[in-house]
């Protein structure tokens, strides 16, 4: 430095030129990557055109029915009902107030069923997109300086959510969306994915987990070496006694070389309504 | 272990992971799988689409009537997965042997364990009836 400046000239020197500089001078913050496919896609399909006999079933040894004895379809026979306890054992449930209580149950119990208990259908078996938060975290993810792509293989849905922690638009905030309205906001090294504008007509969970139109889902990601960490938190001021923390999801970076996302095809069901016993959803 | 196990299961089945098929489980409603039918017929029609691909059959009754037979399998993601999503593999008009969960009700609808091919390729999806031997019990 300049020896004939006097060190108090000196502070306020360096104080007035930095009053001077226009904020956009300093370097941007530099964010965490979250590129990439995250648990998802595929790469190196063998076809099976060419073999005389595939077994494209490799669950013959399933320890539980072979101990048992069970051969053919009945070493299926707790398939279902084992897929229920993983959905219905969750750690974390939603609160919802006493009044809607009943209404949930009706809807566990009749999810599967059709005819006359059609209103409390699951809303995927009559071939509605999942929504979010049922949708999960993204397949991939494309981030751009001001924006981040979330892209699902599930009914190839994608958001394009803007990062700049901008205000919700007033008029699209109380829309009647699958998806809702995003935006997002760095906070830190997490990126934080408020949601609004939502349909009703959604569950949050194979459980019979309905919602208002009120409802918020504020999503965080982050990622730790090549894991990405997501985690949704559902307030539904209408229903719920309290916000609901979702079970935090990890998801591994997926770097197989000629990795690409696979397509969804449309979904249509013909079950529902059709099950001999409608309350059977294991 | 157990959980393991049916992991793999569900993994084999290509029904974890994003695939709509993760939350449509209702096989064993519908389809009485402790019964197995075999049944020979001419492939008439595909529908490749979610939560299951179908298959229908023209069959042949024993009386030389013709009933047809619509059958369904895991879905398309399940499929490709297992290398069985070339649209090649089935062909309109060929004659394919199928071994089916019946359904429940006494309808012409199966669950599919396995496809013979034509050509006399086996590909097993699910728990057929033992080559040449018994029906499981």
């Amino acid at each position: 430095m300049n020896r004939s400046v006097p060190k108090f000239g000196l502070a306020a020197m360096a104080a007035a030129l930095c009053a001077m500089l226009p904020t956009s001078s300093f370097p941007q913050q530099t964010r965490p990557d979250l590129n990439g496919i995250w648990g998802g896609g595929v790469a190196k399909l063998t076809p099976t055109t060419c073999q005389k006999t595939v077994n494209a079933f490799a669950n013959e040894s399933v320890e539980r029915f072979a101990a048992g004895g069970a051969k053919g379809g009945l070493k299926w026979i707790t398939f279902e009902q084992d897929c229920s306890i993983q959905n219905r054992g969750r750690v974390s449930k939603p609160m919802y107030k006493p009044q809607y209580w009943e209404q949930v149950r009706l809807r566990d119990y009749y999810a599967n069923a059709g005819g006359k208990w059609i209103e409390y259908a699951d809303p995927e078996w009559q071939n509605l997109p999942r929504g979010v938060p049922r949708l999960g975290p993204p397949n991939k993810i494309v981030q751009t300086a001001d924006e981040v792509i979330f892209l699902y293989e599930n009914q190839n849905q994608f958001r394009a959510i803007p990062t700049d922690c901008r205000e919700h638009d007033p008029v699209l905030k109380y829309d009647q969306t699958f998806l809702g309205i995003a935006v997002g906001c760095w906070e830190g090294n997490t990126l934080v994915v408020t949601s609004m504008g939502f349909t009703d007509r959604t569950w949050l969970h194979w459980s019979g987990y309905y919602h208002s139109n009120e409802m918020v889902v504020t999503e965080r990601l982050r990622r730790e070496g090549d894991t990405l960490i997501y985690q949704a938190i559902v307030d539904d001021p209408v229903m719920f006694l309290e916000p609901w923390n979702m079970d935090e999801i990890r998801l591994n970076l997926n770097k197989t070389p000629g990795l690409q996302l696979m397509q969804d095809i449309p979904y249509n069901d013909k079950s529902l309504g059709n099950l001999v016993d409608p309350n059977y959803r294991g | 272990m157990r959980k393991f196990a049916l992991l793999v299961s569900m993994v084999a089945f290509g029904l974890l992971g994003s695939a709509a098929t993760q939350a449509h489980h209702a096989v064993q409603a519908q389809f009485d799988v402790t019964k197995n039918v075999i049944l020979v017929g001419v492939l008439k029609k595909i529908d490749w689409q979610n939560p299951h691909a179908w298959f229908h059959f023209d069959v042949k009754n024993p009386g030389g009537s013709m009933t047809v037979w619509s059958v369904e399998t895991i879905g398309p993601n399940g499929l490709r997965r297992l290398g069985l999503s070339d649209r090649r593999l089935f062909v309109i008009g060929e004659t394919y042997k199928i071994d089916v969960n019946p359904d429940r009700s006494g309808k012409t609808l199966g669950f599919v364990n396995s496809f013979t091919f034509p050509d006399g390729k086996f590909i097993k999806v699910g728990f057929p009836e033992e080559e040449g031997g018994e029906p499981p019990k």
